[in-house]
Protein backbone atom coordinates (compact mmCIF):
# COMPACT_ATOMS: atom_id res chain seq x y z
CA UNK A 1 0.00 0.00 0.00
CA UNK A 2 1.42 3.34 -0.91
CA UNK A 3 1.98 5.60 2.04
CA UNK A 4 1.31 8.88 0.26
CA UNK A 5 -2.42 8.25 -0.16
CA UNK A 6 -4.22 11.30 1.11
CA UNK A 7 -6.16 10.25 4.15
CA UNK A 8 -9.83 11.19 4.19
CA UNK A 9 -10.64 13.21 7.25
CA UNK A 10 -14.21 12.45 8.32
CA UNK A 11 -14.01 15.00 11.15
CA UNK A 12 -14.12 17.92 8.76
CA UNK A 13 -17.52 16.91 7.56
CA UNK A 14 -18.67 16.14 11.10
CA UNK A 15 -17.51 19.55 12.22
CA UNK A 16 -19.50 21.28 9.51
CA UNK A 17 -22.56 19.18 10.36
CA UNK A 18 -22.31 20.04 14.04
CA UNK A 19 -21.72 23.70 13.34
CA UNK A 20 -24.88 24.02 11.24
CA UNK A 21 -26.77 21.90 13.78
CA UNK A 22 -25.79 24.20 16.62
CA UNK A 23 -26.78 27.27 14.61
CA UNK A 24 -30.17 25.74 13.88
CA UNK A 25 -30.77 25.00 17.56
CA UNK A 26 -30.09 28.59 18.51
CA UNK A 27 -32.25 29.97 15.74
CA UNK A 28 -35.30 27.92 16.67
CA UNK A 29 -34.78 28.23 20.39
CA UNK A 30 -38.44 28.98 21.22
CA UNK A 31 -39.48 25.84 19.36
CA UNK A 32 -36.92 23.58 20.98
CA UNK A 33 -38.97 22.98 24.09
CA UNK A 34 -41.95 21.96 22.03
CA UNK A 35 -39.84 19.61 19.99
CA UNK A 36 -38.31 17.88 22.97
CA UNK A 37 -41.68 17.34 24.62
CA UNK A 38 -43.06 15.78 21.47
CA UNK A 39 -39.95 13.70 21.19
CA UNK A 40 -40.19 12.34 24.71
CA UNK A 41 -43.77 11.34 24.17
CA UNK A 42 -43.04 9.43 21.00
CA UNK A 43 -39.73 7.90 21.90
CA UNK A 44 -39.53 7.44 25.63
CA UNK A 45 -39.85 3.69 25.68
CA UNK A 46 -38.34 2.93 22.30
CA UNK A 47 -34.86 2.15 23.51
CA UNK A 48 -35.67 -0.82 25.66
CA UNK A 49 -33.29 -3.51 24.65
CA UNK A 50 -30.23 -1.43 25.11
CA UNK A 51 -27.54 -0.26 22.85
CA UNK A 52 -28.15 -1.00 19.19
CA UNK A 53 -25.17 -0.57 16.88
CA UNK A 54 -22.08 0.53 18.75
CA UNK A 55 -18.78 1.93 17.53
CA UNK A 56 -17.10 -0.51 19.92
CA UNK A 57 -17.68 -3.04 17.16
CA UNK A 58 -16.63 -2.99 13.57
CA UNK A 59 -18.10 -5.86 11.65
CA UNK A 60 -16.10 -7.35 8.83
CA UNK A 61 -15.42 -10.46 6.85
CA UNK A 62 -12.24 -12.20 5.84
CA UNK A 63 -12.56 -14.23 2.66
CA UNK A 64 -9.94 -16.83 1.86
CA UNK A 65 -9.72 -17.12 -1.93
CA UNK A 66 -7.54 -20.23 -1.52
CA UNK A 67 -10.44 -22.07 0.07
CA UNK A 68 -13.12 -20.69 -2.25
CA UNK A 69 -14.13 -23.24 -4.90
CA UNK A 70 -14.75 -21.90 -8.39
CA UNK A 71 -17.65 -24.27 -8.99
CA UNK A 72 -19.40 -23.31 -5.75
CA UNK A 73 -22.06 -20.61 -5.68
CA UNK A 74 -23.51 -21.33 -2.25
CA UNK A 75 -22.78 -17.93 -0.72
CA UNK A 76 -24.58 -16.15 -3.55
CA UNK A 77 -27.59 -18.45 -3.33
CA UNK A 78 -27.74 -18.18 0.46
CA UNK A 79 -27.50 -14.39 0.37
CA UNK A 80 -30.21 -14.01 -2.20
CA UNK A 81 -32.47 -16.51 -0.44
CA UNK A 82 -31.95 -14.86 2.94
CA UNK A 83 -32.75 -11.41 1.64
CA UNK A 84 -35.38 -12.37 -0.91
CA UNK A 85 -33.37 -11.10 -3.87
CA UNK A 86 -35.05 -12.66 -6.88
CA UNK A 87 -34.42 -12.56 -10.59
CA UNK A 88 -36.48 -11.42 -13.54
CA UNK A 89 -34.19 -13.30 -15.92
CA UNK A 90 -32.79 -9.99 -17.10
CA UNK A 91 -29.12 -10.19 -16.10
CA UNK A 92 -28.39 -6.58 -17.07
CA UNK A 93 -30.85 -5.14 -14.56
CA UNK A 94 -31.32 -7.92 -12.01
CA UNK A 95 -30.21 -6.88 -8.52
CA UNK A 96 -27.07 -8.51 -7.25
CA UNK A 97 -25.92 -8.27 -3.65
CA UNK A 98 -22.98 -10.64 -4.02
CA UNK A 99 -21.31 -12.20 -7.04
CA UNK A 100 -18.59 -14.73 -7.72
CA UNK A 101 -15.58 -13.43 -9.61
CA UNK A 102 -13.14 -15.78 -11.33
CA UNK A 103 -9.66 -14.51 -12.07
CA UNK A 104 -6.96 -16.07 -14.21
CA UNK A 105 -3.31 -15.17 -14.30
CA UNK A 106 -2.52 -15.51 -18.00
CA UNK A 107 1.18 -16.02 -17.39
CA UNK A 108 0.91 -18.86 -14.93
CA UNK A 109 -2.60 -20.10 -15.63
CA UNK A 110 -3.44 -19.88 -11.92
CA UNK A 111 -7.16 -19.36 -11.38
CA UNK A 112 -8.68 -17.71 -8.36
CA UNK A 113 -12.33 -17.55 -7.36
CA UNK A 114 -13.78 -15.18 -4.83
CA UNK A 115 -17.09 -13.62 -3.85
CA UNK A 116 -17.37 -9.82 -4.08
CA UNK A 117 -20.00 -7.77 -2.29
CA UNK A 118 -20.24 -4.39 -0.59
CA UNK A 119 -16.88 -3.98 1.09
CA UNK A 120 -18.28 -1.89 3.94
CA UNK A 121 -15.61 0.81 3.72
CA UNK A 122 -14.67 2.92 6.70
CA UNK A 123 -14.82 5.96 4.41
CA UNK A 124 -17.46 4.92 1.89
CA UNK A 125 -17.58 6.91 -1.36
CA UNK A 126 -21.27 6.03 -1.70
CA UNK A 127 -22.01 7.92 1.53
CA UNK A 128 -19.91 10.88 0.39
CA UNK A 129 -21.87 11.39 -2.82
CA UNK A 130 -25.41 10.70 -1.61
CA UNK A 131 -27.48 13.90 -2.00
CA UNK A 132 -30.16 12.92 0.55
CA UNK A 133 -28.23 11.12 3.26
CA UNK A 134 -29.89 7.83 2.41
CA UNK A 135 -26.56 6.13 1.89
CA UNK A 136 -25.21 5.80 5.41
CA UNK A 137 -22.78 3.97 7.66
CA UNK A 138 -23.87 2.63 11.02
CA UNK A 139 -21.74 3.11 14.10
CA UNK A 140 -20.54 -0.48 13.80
CA UNK A 141 -19.25 0.03 10.26
CA UNK A 142 -22.10 -1.53 8.29
CA UNK A 143 -22.92 0.52 5.20
CA UNK A 144 -26.62 0.65 4.36
CA UNK A 145 -29.17 2.43 2.18
CA UNK A 146 -32.04 4.11 4.02
CA UNK A 147 -34.67 3.37 1.40
CA UNK A 148 -37.14 5.65 3.15
CA UNK A 149 -35.21 8.64 1.83
CA UNK A 150 -33.40 7.15 -1.19
CA UNK A 151 -34.51 8.95 -4.35
CA UNK A 152 -32.92 6.44 -6.70
CA UNK A 153 -30.46 8.86 -8.29
CA UNK A 154 -27.78 6.15 -8.41
CA UNK A 155 -24.84 8.45 -7.68
CA UNK A 156 -23.71 5.89 -5.11
CA UNK A 157 -23.65 3.19 -7.74
CA UNK A 158 -21.32 5.31 -9.84
CA UNK A 159 -19.14 6.19 -6.86
CA UNK A 160 -18.68 2.63 -5.65
CA UNK A 161 -15.39 1.20 -6.91
CA UNK A 162 -16.63 -2.34 -6.28
CA UNK A 163 -19.84 -2.24 -8.36
CA UNK A 164 -21.54 -3.47 -5.25
CA UNK A 165 -24.87 -1.71 -5.55
CA UNK A 166 -27.95 -2.44 -7.62
CA UNK A 167 -30.93 -0.37 -8.59
CA UNK A 168 -34.38 -1.91 -8.38
CA UNK A 169 -36.04 -1.37 -11.73
CA UNK A 170 -39.20 -3.37 -11.25
CA UNK A 171 -41.98 -3.68 -8.71
CA UNK A 172 -41.19 -6.25 -6.06
CA UNK A 173 -43.68 -8.31 -4.10
CA UNK A 174 -43.20 -10.96 -1.42
CA UNK A 175 -40.23 -9.34 0.24
CA UNK A 176 -38.73 -10.91 3.34
CA UNK A 177 -40.04 -9.18 6.43
CA UNK A 178 -36.48 -8.43 7.63
CA UNK A 179 -35.30 -7.14 4.25
CA UNK A 180 -37.61 -4.44 2.82
CA UNK A 181 -36.87 -3.81 -0.85
CA UNK A 182 -38.69 -1.68 -3.36
CA UNK A 183 -38.71 -0.23 -6.86
CA UNK A 184 -36.83 3.00 -7.40
CA UNK A 185 -34.26 2.54 -4.67
CA UNK A 186 -30.67 1.36 -4.56
CA UNK A 187 -29.61 -1.61 -2.48
CA UNK A 188 -26.59 -3.71 -1.67
CA UNK A 189 -25.19 -6.23 0.79
CA UNK A 190 -26.31 -5.29 4.30
CA UNK A 191 -23.85 -7.66 5.94
CA UNK A 192 -27.05 -9.40 7.06
CA UNK A 193 -27.62 -6.59 9.52
CA UNK A 194 -30.78 -8.20 10.88
CA UNK A 195 -28.78 -11.32 11.75
CA UNK A 196 -25.84 -9.36 13.14
CA UNK A 197 -28.16 -7.42 15.44
CA UNK A 198 -29.50 -10.74 16.68
CA UNK A 199 -25.98 -11.96 17.38
CA UNK A 200 -25.74 -14.27 14.38
CA UNK A 201 -23.29 -14.57 11.51
CA UNK A 202 -23.94 -13.62 7.87
CA UNK A 203 -25.86 -15.90 5.53
CA UNK A 204 -22.91 -16.21 3.11
CA UNK A 205 -20.46 -17.20 5.85
CA UNK A 206 -22.95 -19.71 7.20
CA UNK A 207 -23.52 -21.25 3.77
CA UNK A 208 -19.78 -21.42 3.10
CA UNK A 209 -19.19 -23.33 6.33
CA UNK A 210 -22.11 -25.61 5.55
CA UNK A 211 -20.56 -26.40 2.17
CA UNK A 212 -17.37 -27.34 4.01
CA UNK A 213 -15.19 -24.59 2.57
CA UNK A 214 -14.99 -22.27 5.58
CA UNK A 215 -13.66 -19.56 3.27
CA UNK A 216 -15.61 -16.72 4.89
CA UNK A 217 -14.94 -15.63 8.47
CA UNK A 218 -17.31 -13.05 9.88
CA UNK A 219 -16.43 -11.14 13.02
CA UNK A 220 -15.57 -8.02 14.93
CA UNK A 221 -12.45 -6.26 13.63
CA UNK A 222 -12.27 -4.17 16.80
CA UNK A 223 -12.05 -7.18 19.08
CA UNK A 224 -8.43 -8.42 19.16
CA UNK A 225 -9.59 -11.84 20.36
CA UNK A 226 -12.10 -12.47 17.58
CA UNK A 227 -11.30 -15.17 15.03
CA UNK A 228 -11.16 -12.64 12.21
CA UNK A 229 -8.70 -10.38 14.08
CA UNK A 230 -6.50 -13.35 14.92
CA UNK A 231 -6.39 -14.48 11.30
CA UNK A 232 -5.73 -10.95 10.05
CA UNK A 233 -2.84 -10.70 12.50
CA UNK A 234 -1.42 -14.06 11.54
CA UNK A 235 -1.78 -14.21 7.76
CA UNK A 236 -1.26 -11.90 4.83
CA UNK A 237 -4.45 -10.31 3.68
CA UNK A 238 -5.44 -7.63 1.21
CA UNK A 239 -8.16 -5.15 0.43
CA UNK A 240 -9.43 -4.88 -3.11
CA UNK A 241 -8.27 -1.51 -4.46
CA UNK A 242 -6.31 -0.80 -1.29
CA UNK A 243 -4.84 2.16 -3.19
CA UNK A 244 -8.09 4.04 -2.67
CA UNK A 245 -7.47 4.06 1.08
CA UNK A 246 -11.08 3.21 1.93
CA UNK A 247 -10.19 0.78 4.75
CA UNK A 248 -12.68 -1.89 3.76
CA UNK A 249 -14.42 -4.12 6.28
CA UNK A 250 -14.21 -7.04 3.86
CA UNK A 251 -10.68 -8.40 3.45
CA UNK A 252 -9.26 -11.17 1.29
CA UNK A 253 -6.58 -13.80 1.62
CA UNK A 254 -4.87 -15.32 -1.39
CA UNK A 255 -5.50 -12.60 -3.95
CA UNK B 1 -88.86 32.48 22.72
CA UNK B 2 -88.86 29.29 24.73
CA UNK B 3 -90.52 27.51 21.86
CA UNK B 4 -87.82 28.59 19.45
CA UNK B 5 -85.10 27.29 21.76
CA UNK B 6 -86.90 23.99 22.10
CA UNK B 7 -87.24 23.81 18.33
CA UNK B 8 -83.49 24.25 17.86
CA UNK B 9 -82.68 21.63 20.48
CA UNK B 10 -85.04 19.21 18.77
CA UNK B 11 -83.45 20.02 15.41
CA UNK B 12 -79.98 19.44 16.84
CA UNK B 13 -81.09 16.13 18.32
CA UNK B 14 -82.47 15.09 14.97
CA UNK B 15 -79.19 15.91 13.22
CA UNK B 16 -77.13 13.88 15.72
CA UNK B 17 -79.57 10.99 15.59
CA UNK B 18 -79.27 10.80 11.84
CA UNK B 19 -75.44 10.91 11.79
CA UNK B 20 -74.85 7.14 12.11
CA UNK B 21 -77.41 6.62 9.38
CA UNK B 22 -75.43 8.98 7.15
CA UNK B 23 -72.26 6.99 7.81
CA UNK B 24 -74.05 3.72 7.12
CA UNK B 25 -75.53 4.96 3.89
CA UNK B 26 -72.29 6.59 2.79
CA UNK B 27 -70.76 5.45 -0.47
CA UNK B 28 -67.54 4.78 1.43
CA UNK B 29 -67.89 1.64 3.53
CA UNK B 30 -66.93 1.96 7.20
CA UNK B 31 -63.53 0.42 7.83
CA UNK B 32 -63.48 -2.99 9.39
CA UNK B 33 -61.04 -2.68 12.22
CA UNK B 34 -60.06 -6.24 12.87
CA UNK B 35 -58.90 -6.96 16.38
CA UNK B 36 -55.30 -7.99 16.91
CA UNK B 37 -54.22 -11.27 18.43
CA UNK B 38 -53.05 -9.98 21.78
CA UNK B 39 -54.93 -8.58 24.73
CA UNK B 40 -54.19 -4.98 23.87
CA UNK B 41 -52.09 -2.82 21.58
CA UNK B 42 -48.80 -1.21 22.68
CA UNK B 43 -50.78 2.02 23.15
CA UNK B 44 -54.50 2.71 23.63
CA UNK B 45 -56.45 2.40 20.40
CA UNK B 46 -57.37 6.08 20.10
CA UNK B 47 -53.71 7.06 20.52
CA UNK B 48 -52.64 4.52 17.93
CA UNK B 49 -55.35 5.67 15.53
CA UNK B 50 -54.02 9.22 15.71
CA UNK B 51 -50.29 8.69 16.11
CA UNK B 52 -49.29 5.32 14.67
CA UNK B 53 -47.54 6.93 11.71
CA UNK B 54 -45.34 9.01 14.02
CA UNK B 55 -44.50 6.00 16.16
CA UNK B 56 -43.61 4.03 13.06
CA UNK B 57 -41.45 6.66 11.42
CA UNK B 58 -39.58 7.37 14.64
CA UNK B 59 -39.01 3.68 15.14
CA UNK B 60 -37.82 3.14 11.55
CA UNK B 61 -34.96 5.61 11.96
CA UNK B 62 -34.01 4.12 15.30
CA UNK B 63 -33.93 0.65 13.82
CA UNK B 64 -32.28 1.31 10.50
CA UNK B 65 -29.74 3.91 11.54
CA UNK B 66 -28.98 2.91 15.12
CA UNK B 67 -29.77 -0.78 15.07
CA UNK B 68 -32.16 -0.54 18.00
CA UNK B 69 -34.51 -3.39 17.31
CA UNK B 70 -37.35 -3.42 19.78
CA UNK B 71 -40.73 -4.98 19.30
CA UNK B 72 -42.71 -1.92 20.32
CA UNK B 73 -43.81 0.11 17.28
CA UNK B 74 -42.14 -2.37 14.95
CA UNK B 75 -44.09 -2.60 11.69
CA UNK B 76 -43.25 -6.28 11.63
CA UNK B 77 -45.00 -6.73 14.97
CA UNK B 78 -48.05 -4.71 13.86
CA UNK B 79 -48.47 -7.06 10.94
CA UNK B 80 -47.76 -10.17 12.98
CA UNK B 81 -50.55 -9.18 15.34
CA UNK B 82 -53.15 -7.88 12.89
CA UNK B 83 -52.70 -10.19 9.89
CA UNK B 84 -55.55 -12.59 9.28
CA UNK B 85 -55.45 -16.08 7.86
CA UNK B 86 -57.67 -17.34 5.07
CA UNK B 87 -59.56 -20.62 5.06
CA UNK B 88 -56.52 -22.47 3.78
CA UNK B 89 -54.50 -21.25 6.77
CA UNK B 90 -52.38 -18.88 4.71
CA UNK B 91 -51.77 -15.31 5.85
CA UNK B 92 -53.71 -12.67 3.93
CA UNK B 93 -51.83 -9.57 2.80
CA UNK B 94 -52.44 -6.61 5.13
CA UNK B 95 -53.03 -4.48 2.03
CA UNK B 96 -55.80 -6.69 0.66
CA UNK B 97 -59.38 -5.44 0.56
CA UNK B 98 -60.91 -5.29 4.03
CA UNK B 99 -57.67 -6.02 5.88
CA UNK B 100 -56.42 -4.04 8.84
CA UNK B 101 -54.22 -1.39 7.20
CA UNK B 102 -56.01 -1.21 3.86
CA UNK B 103 -59.59 -0.80 5.07
CA UNK B 104 -58.88 2.19 7.30
CA UNK B 105 -56.55 3.88 4.85
CA UNK B 106 -59.03 3.59 2.03
CA UNK B 107 -61.76 5.00 4.29
CA UNK B 108 -59.55 7.96 5.19
CA UNK B 109 -58.31 8.18 1.60
CA UNK B 110 -54.68 8.17 2.68
CA UNK B 111 -52.14 6.45 0.47
CA UNK B 112 -50.37 3.56 2.14
CA UNK B 113 -46.70 3.72 1.22
CA UNK B 114 -45.04 1.25 3.59
CA UNK B 115 -45.78 -1.81 1.54
CA UNK B 116 -44.04 -0.82 -1.64
CA UNK B 117 -40.98 -2.15 0.18
CA UNK B 118 -42.14 -3.90 3.34
CA UNK B 119 -43.54 -7.40 3.50
CA UNK B 120 -47.33 -7.39 3.72
CA UNK B 121 -47.73 -10.58 5.70
CA UNK B 122 -45.84 -12.32 8.48
CA UNK B 123 -43.36 -14.93 7.39
CA UNK B 124 -45.18 -18.22 7.66
CA UNK B 125 -44.00 -20.01 10.79
CA UNK B 126 -42.06 -17.15 12.33
CA UNK B 127 -45.03 -15.52 14.03
CA UNK B 128 -47.49 -18.39 14.28
CA UNK B 129 -49.30 -19.31 17.45
CA UNK B 130 -49.20 -16.30 19.70
CA UNK B 131 -45.74 -15.10 18.81
CA UNK B 132 -43.67 -18.23 19.14
CA UNK B 133 -40.45 -16.80 17.78
CA UNK B 134 -37.30 -18.61 16.83
CA UNK B 135 -34.47 -19.01 19.30
CA UNK B 136 -32.73 -15.77 18.50
CA UNK B 137 -35.88 -13.77 18.90
CA UNK B 138 -36.48 -15.47 22.23
CA UNK B 139 -33.00 -14.49 23.35
CA UNK B 140 -33.70 -10.90 22.38
CA UNK B 141 -37.07 -11.02 24.06
CA UNK B 142 -35.55 -12.37 27.27
CA UNK B 143 -32.95 -9.64 27.18
CA UNK B 144 -35.71 -7.10 26.68
CA UNK B 145 -37.70 -8.44 29.62
CA UNK B 146 -34.60 -8.49 31.81
CA UNK B 147 -33.82 -4.93 30.90
CA UNK B 148 -37.35 -3.90 31.69
CA UNK B 149 -37.09 -5.63 35.07
CA UNK B 150 -33.88 -3.86 35.89
CA UNK B 151 -35.32 -0.50 34.95
CA UNK B 152 -38.39 -1.27 37.06
CA UNK B 153 -36.15 -1.90 40.04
Amino acid sequence: MSSNVKKHDPNRREFLGKATGAAATVAIAPGVMLYSVAHAHVGESVKIDGKGASSENRWGMLIDANKCASDCNDCVTACHTENGVGTNDRPLTDPQWIRKVDLKDNQTGKTTSLPVMCQHCETPPCVDVCPTGASMKRADGIVLVDKHICIGCRYCMMACPYKARSFIHETITDQKEHAPRGKGTVESCTMCVHRVDAGRTTACAEACSKAGHNAIVFGNLNDPNSEISKQLREYNSAQIRADLGLNTGVRYRGI
Amino acid sequence: MKNIRLFFIALLGLVFASLPAVAENSRVPMPEITKGKGEQCVRPADDMRKNHMHYLSHKRDKTLREGVRTKEFSLKECIACHAKKDDAGQFVSITDEGQFCQSCHSYASVKLDCFECHATKPQQGSHDMSHSHNDNDSVLLNKLVQNQNTTDN
